[in-house]
């Protein structure tokens, strides 16, 4: 019987993301037939070639780019709430994303304060700057090494959790004081980077980007049972001879690269990571792992391909910044989620 | 008797012609000789957002409307000139006496009309008067003679307040990050101008009339600006005449994060692109404001646009490439026509675009013109604009 659900969950679950995604591709503010859709897409003729570029350049690696993103953020996110046992936490609650954006607004405002030289003007374009992604992962993973080291030391997690929310607002403050002391033209470089898009990364860039989140996605789909381990306790998964330390670890760095790669060529994408994990728990009804990583991933590319699609506003000219997408979709399920805890009472976390 | 003696007739027929003439001519005369200010004196053409009245001799109201997109009202100010007598007090209005001896500006727009006014020896601080291009800003800023006083959401109020300048000219966007209202609640006289919302590039430069009324130079105002319309109509007959009809097409600034932020068809751009004689491919939408548009809209649009001008920061086409490398399949970049509005950027940032292009719409008009229609100004030498190599 179980099983059976399970498959139909799955079905269910990839049917949903196929459907977003070719959706995603056959809409936009520009009118594609869907004719001419399947054809640039199977390589034969499209009507104008204009058309066929909107296709393959424009919306295929932004479909693609949310895909891969939708899962690794949903996976940071559950990785983190597991790993934190705290079912608020979240790439953009624990830091890292501030990590990541203080990176970026150290490469982008830094030019404008000479920091790397005033040649730097013709660059803001985010696409095509190694740079960029570069800082934006290692200000990612500095902070997330940051807040590894807290955990092994003050062993509560709690703890960890609040310094990571405070120490979140320290780096935003940094973030402001470049802004502060920015040009416009910078500050609305930056601006336009925090409000999040899946549109502006290229084939390119999508050549690194896609195959390294979905092998991690992929990776940590495996790691159901060390992580069903952790949710039990340090304790319990030692005498699991299980060494609570590398399971930490390699969460840690897992997410690191997932939340710094996907912030880096997408810019700051919020809620994604903290709601989706709820949603999946709720309807798969477990807080198993094993099945749970990979339903949550299927999940995480659904919404991020719903939202791109809310924020294109099929029909309009005008789009929406992703963000405000994201947090209209994201927030309502946080709150539903808070409601229904604290009508049970203090049940298990997740 | 007298009907049958011509010369009294004659002479009746003189006193009668007098009378008429006086009455007229000369009573109106004597009418626009006192009314003349009225009537003749002060004009506003082109200029949506502020009036001219004068209410009595020597005592001038202007109100600035529409400051910020969706403002609910404006500014008043009520200017009288040292010599007049009596104050008119009006609800609302700010009274100013002119001319003022000095003055704080917070936007580098008004710098070339301040200039062209001659009237920089009245200035004591400036938003970064380092980045300025206007050479009197320069050189009073060198000279020690002109405060960096901070910019937008920056202002130093208390820098302001220790200079206490007569009056200060600032802009204002509805926001919080506002400047005035802390400004005005330190006692200081803030004189908010809303030049940047005029939608006809001639009605950006008739705001010298309303600087040139602080400084009781509005006759040099209206011959300055009077120049500047006669080369603008100049260039759009000429370009009716010589183009033939024939209007390339144009998209104008640059992507960012998968959105293109293209100008409104009432906007300021529209506007001049339009009279420069191209066809700029968003001109149908109905805002002056920008709207953020998605990317693959844009470039379905402009893949075969002929011209690509108001580039943003871009200086090269490598810099098109390095932003982003789909956008190097459009013809206007292929065929290497893009336009970018930065050739007088100097070392600090400031683009001369932005000060004297304000009061020279013409310039900007010229170069465009040259753009889209070379054979129209053979061997013109582009002022503002740069072609990205």
């Amino acid at each position: 019987m179980k099983t059976k659900h399970l498959t139909l969950t799955f079905f269910v679950l990839i049917a949903l993301t196929v459907a977003l995604f070719t959706v995603d591709l056959a809409t936009g503010s520009v009118y594609v037939p869907i004719g001419d859709v399947v054809n640039a897409l199977l390589g034969e003729k499209v009507s104008s070639k204009g058309l066929k570029d909107i296709v393959l350049i424009f919306r295929l690696p932004k479909a693609l780019t949310a895909l891969a993103g939708g899962a690794a953020l949903s996976t940071s996110g559950l990785m983190l709430q597991t790993l934190f046992r705290n079912p608020l936490a979240g790439p953009s609650i624990l830091g890292i994303t501030s990590g990541a954006s203080l990176g970026v607004a150290l490469v982008i405002l830094g030019a404008g304060c000479g920091l790397s030289g005033a040649g730097f003007l013709g660059d803001l374009g985010l696409g095509g700057n190694l740079l960029l992604i570069a800082s934006s992962a290692l200000g990612a993973a500095v902070v997330m090494f940051m807040v590894l080291i807290l955990a092994s030391r003050v062993r509560n997690i709690m703890t960890v959790l609040i310094v990571g929310i405070l120490g979140s607002f320290a780096i935003s403050s940094v973030v402001s004081v470049l802004v502060h002391f920015s040009r416009p033209e910078m500050v609305q470089a930056y601006l336009a980077w925090t409000f999040g898009s899946f549109a502006s990364v290229t084939w390119d860039q999508l050549k690194v980007f896609f195959p390294l989140t979905v092998t991690l996605v992929a990776t940590s789909t495996l790691m159901g049972k060390p992580l069903n381990v952790l949710l039990l306790g340090e304790d319990y998964s030692r005498s699991m001879g299980l060494d609570p330390w590398k399971i930490q670890m390699l969460v840690l760095g897992i997410t690191a690269i997932l939340v710094g790669c996907v912030t880096a060529f997408c810019g700051p994408i919020g809620f994604i990571g903290i709601a989706v994990p709820h949603l999946a728990r709720a309807l798969l009804g477990t807080s198993d792992h094993r099945i749970l990583l990979a339903a949550n991933a299927l999940l995480g590319s659904s919404t991020a391909l719903l939202a791109d699609l809310v924020a294109q506003l099929p029909g309009y000219r005008a789009i929406l910044p992703m963000n405000a997408v994201t947090a209209l979709l994201g927030s309502p399920v946080i709150i539903w989620f808070i409601l229904k805890r604290s009508r049970k009472g203090s049940g298990p976390f997740v | 008797m007298e009907a049958e003696d011509p010369l009294a007739k004659k002479r009746l027929e003189g006193v009668h012609v007098m009378r008429v003439v006086r009455e007229v001519f000369l009573l109106p005369l004597i009418g626009i000789f006192f009314l003349c200010p009225l009537a003749l004196g002060y004009s506003v053409e082109f200029s949506k957002n502020f009036t001219i009245d004068e209410i009595a001799p020597g005592i001038v109201k202007v109100v600035v409307s529409n400051p910020w997109r969706g403002a609910d009202g404006g500014f008043c100010y009520i200017l009288r000139d040292k010599g007049a007598k009596g104050v008119v007090l009006e609800k609302g209005c700010e009274v100013v006496d002119v001319p003022i001896r000095s003055m704080v500006v917070l936007s580098s727009t008004y710098y070339a009309l301040i200039d062209a006014l001659g009237a920089t020896d009245l200035l004591i601080g400036a938003s970064r008067p380092q980045r300025a291009n206007t050479p009197s800003v320069r050189k009073g800023y060198l000279a020690g003679k002109i405060k960096d006083v901070g910019d937008g959401v920056d202002v130093g109020v208390e820098t302001i307040y220790a200079l206490k300048p007569d009056v200060i000219f600032t802009y204002a966007t509805g926001g919080v990050r506002d400047a005035h209202p802390k400004l005005k609640e330190a006692g200081l006289r803030v004189v908010v101008c809303a030049e940047y919302m005029e939608e006809h590039p001639l009605g950006r430069a008739e705001w010298i009339k309303f600087f040139a009324l602080f400084f009781d130079r509005y006759d040099r105002a209206q011959s300055l600006f009077d120049e500047v319309v006669k080369s603008y109509n100049r260039l759009t007959q000429l370009v009716d005449t010589a183009s033939k009809g024939l209007r390339p097409t144009v998209i104008t600034n640059t992507p960012f994060a998968g959105r293109w932020f293209v100008p409104g068809g009432k906007s300021f751009i529209a506007k001049i692109l339009e009279d420069a004689g191209a066809d700029f491919l968003f001109k149908g939408t109905n805002t002056s404001g920008s709207i953020p548009m998605d990317i693959e809209l844009v470039y379905e649009k402009g893949l075969n646009a002929d011209y690509w001008v108001n580039t943003g920061t871009w200086t090269s086409l490598e810099d098109i490439e390095r932003s982003d490398p789909r956008l190097m399949r459009l013809k206007a970049v292929r065929e290497k026509r893009v336009y970018n509005n930065n050739r007088r950027v100097n070392n600090e940032g400031g683009n001369d675009y932005w000060e004297s292009g304000v009061l020279r719409p013409d310039r900007i008009l010229e170069d465009l013109v040259s753009i889209f229609h070379p054979h129209i100004l053979k061997g013109h030498t582009l002022f503002y604009y740069k072609r990205l190599e």
